[in-house]
Formats: structure tokens, C-alpha cells, sequence
């Protein structure tokens, strides 16, 4: 590395983790370093307000500053740095004192996130029956479980199941939804991608529930755009 | 496109109101950051492309890291060709800083020194840009905040350098030019009397922020100050009339506020 080179990765490195890069004014340190991570912060904060909420304002600060000086952004679009960073989060989970909930709460802010920007789900099919026809979760539609209620959150904290399908409507708006048990057991059954019937005989080997109750959760989930035909592109 | 273009930062938070309106605007272009658009779905790329309809992009990118330690991302520029192929940008430009480092991408814009390695370094990445996306670069001036000790010429010497051996373009950002003529300390009439005319692509004009220290900062969040106005107006004289966008990208207005703001940047008050 050719000298120059070295010494932009210095003056990066110098910024990331508040060290003092030579030849190089000092407060003109402090301000590039307090813009880099103001950016960071405004994302993050935008990003995930109800897991920034489970902490005091200062140590959420300080899992930013922590994830800019060591952390990874391989992606060069700005959207993609809440990724990054519960990334670093899993990664690094045992380097901090983290309440229970937050790993699940940012997992679920990020899937509300990224659904935001998923492309809108086509139009339902009128005439696609889904008791025959091979499914699949639309790409603009997320099942979710979390050991916590973490759409409640931060009112409501205790342990328990719980089941999310979270959606974008036709018109750009995210929308969710708690599953109960047998909803959820239908929704991972249609995960692997058979028929409606096949995902019916999966979930509910017994007949647990009936087949008109699960016709009607998937004409439900059709016409939301949570489902489609599977293959369609 | 005609020179006397004016063109507008497009932002989410005002993006459905244009998209309904744009029709009945007086907007001549619309500038992105392609990033923020690559891989984007949902009702936000839908208005995008009614806009589109409508005026022309201009694409401004932001994690090239021209000037930087770590090699191009080829799968970045790959995207950005697509995205300036689908959606027939008229220009390409990007910022003279670098973004990134070998842990990944900063999201800011950071500085390098003025001298004959980082010029051959810049000079190289320039021309491997331009020859696969076969199309001139066009590099804006950068805000710049303090400098290298190392460094052994000024920002223009090293402008007007890379202009010359690149042969990419220049994006001339007058709140930067004022912001850095402030922070440095020379005239930025002598600075626009240098500039070869023909290299001049476009012009961007935005808000600054005095810091209480008494430098300035290259905020983007507040309408454009007097002397940037002033800075355009000797560019048009000089160098003449390019399109000229208003980038506003923090504690955005009301859309009609932007388009009040694009008004007076269109037609100054004599002073």
C-alpha cells in the first residue's frame, strides 16, 4: 500500500475509533468525526425509535459509537446501515449488557424497515384458488416469531410466544398483525411452498382446524398481497 | 437541456406532494442520490418514476470514494450503470472525498492531501469510471475542512490538474466553494476566474451554517445565503449559464417554500 493510501486509512480508522491523526488540525478531527457519527445516529435513531427506547439515551449512543469504530457498512446505500448494525449487534451481543428484548425488537424494526422499501405486492389473482394452486409468502410480506411481544413494546416487556405477519399494502403502507398459534402454524406450513391443501395437511395433521377456516385465512392473506402464487416474479 | 435549468434535490419527505404536482411545476430537473434508490420498492418508487415522467434526473451519487484507500466496488458501479441506463440520467456526478475504508462504507466525506500521489491515484479511478460507464464523471468540489499538512498545492491547483488529465467534469458547488473559501482563506472570485469554462457541467447552490467557533459548515438545511447568491451570479457571468440545482437535505420546508427558494435562485434580486 502505497503511502497515500496508508494514510487515508489511518485518518478513516483515526475517525472511527477518536484517535489523533498528525498533520491534521485537531478540531477539524473533532468535527469530521462528530459529522460521520451524527449520521450514523439520525439513522439509527429514525430506524429503530422503540429498541432505542428500551435503553438509556446514552447507551444507545454508545452502541452506535462502538458499531462506527469497529462495526462493518459493507453496503454503500445508506438504507441498508440499520442492517449493519444489529448485524454487529448479533456479532458482538456478549461484549455488552443488553436487555433481554432488544435483539428482538430491532429484528423487528428492521423487517418493519425493509418492508417499507420491498416493491408493492401485485394485484390479488381473481381467479387463483389456493387450495390448488402451489403459494408462497410474498416478497413484500415477513411471518415473524419473537420470544417477546415486541410490538408492544416498550409497554408491554414480558416473555412469552409470539406470532407477527407484517405486510405492505397496495398502497405503500406497512401494516402487521399478531398471528395466533393456528394462524402461525398454516403460515410456516405455506413457508415451504406447497398448495393450500398440502400446507393444510401439513400444519394441521389432525384436522386441528378445519379446511374452511383455513381457506378463508388464505383468501385472506390473498387478497392482503401477503401471499402469491408461488414462481411469480 | 437548456443551461438556464432549474432543477430541485429530490427528497422523501416532500416526493408525494411533487409527485402529484409536478406536472404544473416550473422544475426543469430532478437530482437523487442513487444509492438511496437502489433496491427500493414500495408506493416511494412509484412516485419517483411519475416524477420521472415528467423532467429529466440528474444522478448525484455519494459512496464512490473516488479519492479513496480501498479498490473501486465494482457491483456498486455496476448498479449505478443499470440505474442511470433505466432511468436515462442526463448526468453522473459524484463527490471528490472518499467513503470508504477497508471496515466498509462511512456514509460522510472525508478528505485526502493535495498532492502528485493522490492526484495519480484520483486521475487513475477517474478514468477506469468513466470507461465503464462510458460517460465523462463529473466530480463536485468538495466541502473541505481543514487540510493535510503534506499537501503542496491548493484545491484549485489540484482541480484544475485532474481536469486536465482526466477529462472528467466539474459539478461546481458554490456553497462549497464559498464555505472553503471562508475555512481557507482565499478569494473565490480568483478561484471561478480559473476555472476552465468548458469543464463546468452544473452548478449546485445550498445553505450553510456559521459555526460559533466562525467556520462555516456545508449544512444543506437552511435557504442559500447572499454571497453563494452572489457566487452564481459571477459564475453565470463568467462562465455562463448552467443548470443549476438547490439541494435543501435537512429540516426540509414545505415544497412550496423549495419552490419560493428556486424562484429567487431563478431570478435574483438585483442588489
Amino acid at each position: 500500500m502505497t503511502l497515500v493510501l496508508q494514510r487515508l486509512e489511518s485518518f478513516a480508522a483515526a475517525l472511527r475509533q477518536g484517535g489523533d491523526i498528525s498533520g491534521f488540525p485537531q478540531p477539524f478531527q473533532a468535527l469530521y468525526r462528530k459529522m460521520a457519527l451524527a449520521n450514523f445516529q439520525s439513522c439509527l435513531a429514525d430506524a429503530f425509535p422503540q429498541s432505542q427506547a428500551l435503553l438509556e439515551p446514552a447507551s444507545f449512543t454508545n452502541l452506535i459509537d462502538e458499531f462506527f469504530a469497529h462495526g462493518q457498512c459493507p453496503s454503500p446505500s445508506f438504507h441498508q446501515l440499520p442492517a449493519a448494525f444489529l448485524e454487529y449487534l448479533v456479532q458482538n451481543q456478549s461484549n455488552f449488557s443488553l436487555p433481554a428484548q432488544l435483539m428482538a425488537s430491532l429484528h423487528w424494526e428492521l423487517t418493519l424497515l425493509e418492508l417499507s422499501f420491498a416493491p408493492l405486492p401485485s394485484p390479488p389473482e381473481p381467479d387463483l384458488d389456493p387450495w390448488q394452486e402451489p403459494l408462497e409468502i410474498s416478497s413484500s410480506a415477513a411471518l415473524r416469531h419473537y420470544p417477546y411481544a415486541v410490538h408492544l413494546l416498550p409497554a408491554t416487556a414480558q416473555a412469552r410466544d409470539c406470532y407477527l405477519i407484517a405486510y405492505l399494502d397496495d398502497q405503500g403502507m406497512v401494516r402487521f398483525a399478531e398471528m395466533d398459534l393456528a394462524e402461525a402454524r398454516l403460515g410456516a406450513a405455506i413457508a415451504i411452498g406447497e398448495t393450500g391443501a398440502a400446507s393444510y395437511a401439513l400444519a394441521f395433521p389432525g384436522q386441528e382446524q378445519s379446511a374452511q377456516w383455513c381457506r378463508k385465512c388464505l383468501e385472506h392473506w390473498l387478497a392482503c398481497g401477503i401471499l402469491r402464487r408461488k414462481n411469480e416474479t | 437541456m437548456s443551461p438556464k435549468s432549474y432543477g430541485l434535490g429530490l427528497r422523501r419527505d416532500f416526493l408525494p406532494e411533487l409527485s402529484q404536482r409536478i406536472s404544473e411545476l416550473a422544475l426543469d430537473f430532478v437530482e437523487v442520490a442513487p444509492e438511496n434508490w437502489l433496491h427500493f420498492g414500495g408506493q416511494a418508487h412509484r412516485q419517483l418514476e411519475q416524477v420521472l415522467c415528467s423532467v429529466p434526473l440528474f444522478c448525484h451519487g455519494l459512496s464512490l470514494s473516488i479519492a479513496g484507500p480501498v479498490a473501486l466496488d465494482w457491483q456498486h458501479l455496476a448498479e449505478i450503470r443499470r440505474f442511470l441506463r433505466e432511468y436515462e440520467a442526463v448526468v453522473y456526478s459524484e463527490h471528490l472525498a472518499y467513503c470508504r475504508d477497508a471496515m466498509g462504507y462511512l456514509h460522510d466525506l472525508l478528505p485526502f492531501p493535495f498532492h502528485q500521489e493522490s492526484l495519480c491515484w484520483i486521475r487513475d479511478r477517474v478514468q477506469q469510471v468513466q470507461d465503464y460507464l462510458q460517460r465523462p464523471l463529473v466530480l463536485e468540489n468538495t466541502a473541505l475542512y481543514g487540510s493535510f499538512a503534506e499537501s503542496d498545492r491548493s484545491e484549485l491547483d489540484f482541480l484544475l490538474e485532474l481536469l486536465e488529465q482526466s477529462g472528467c467534469e466539474l459539478l461546481l458547488d458554490l456553497n462549497n466553494l464559498f464555505v472553503n473559501s471562508q475555512n481557507h482563506g482565499y478569494d473565490p472570485h480568483n478561484f471561478l476566474a480559473a476555472l476552465p469554462a468548458e469543464k463546468i457541467r452544473y452548478y449546485h447552490v445550498a445553505g450553510h451554517y456559521q459555526d460559533p467557533d466562525g467556520f462555516y459548515i456545508d449544512t444543506h438545511d437552511s435557504s442559500v445565503a447572499p454571497p453563494v447568491l452572489d457566487l452564481l451570479q459571477q459564475s453565470i457571468a463568467l462562465i455562463g449559464p448552467r443548470p443549476t440545482l438547490l439541494e435543501w437535505d435537512n429540516d426540509i420546508p414545505a415544497l412550496d417554500t423549495l419552490l419560493n427558494e428556486l424562484d429567487r435562485i431563478r431570478d435574483p434580486i438585483p442588489a
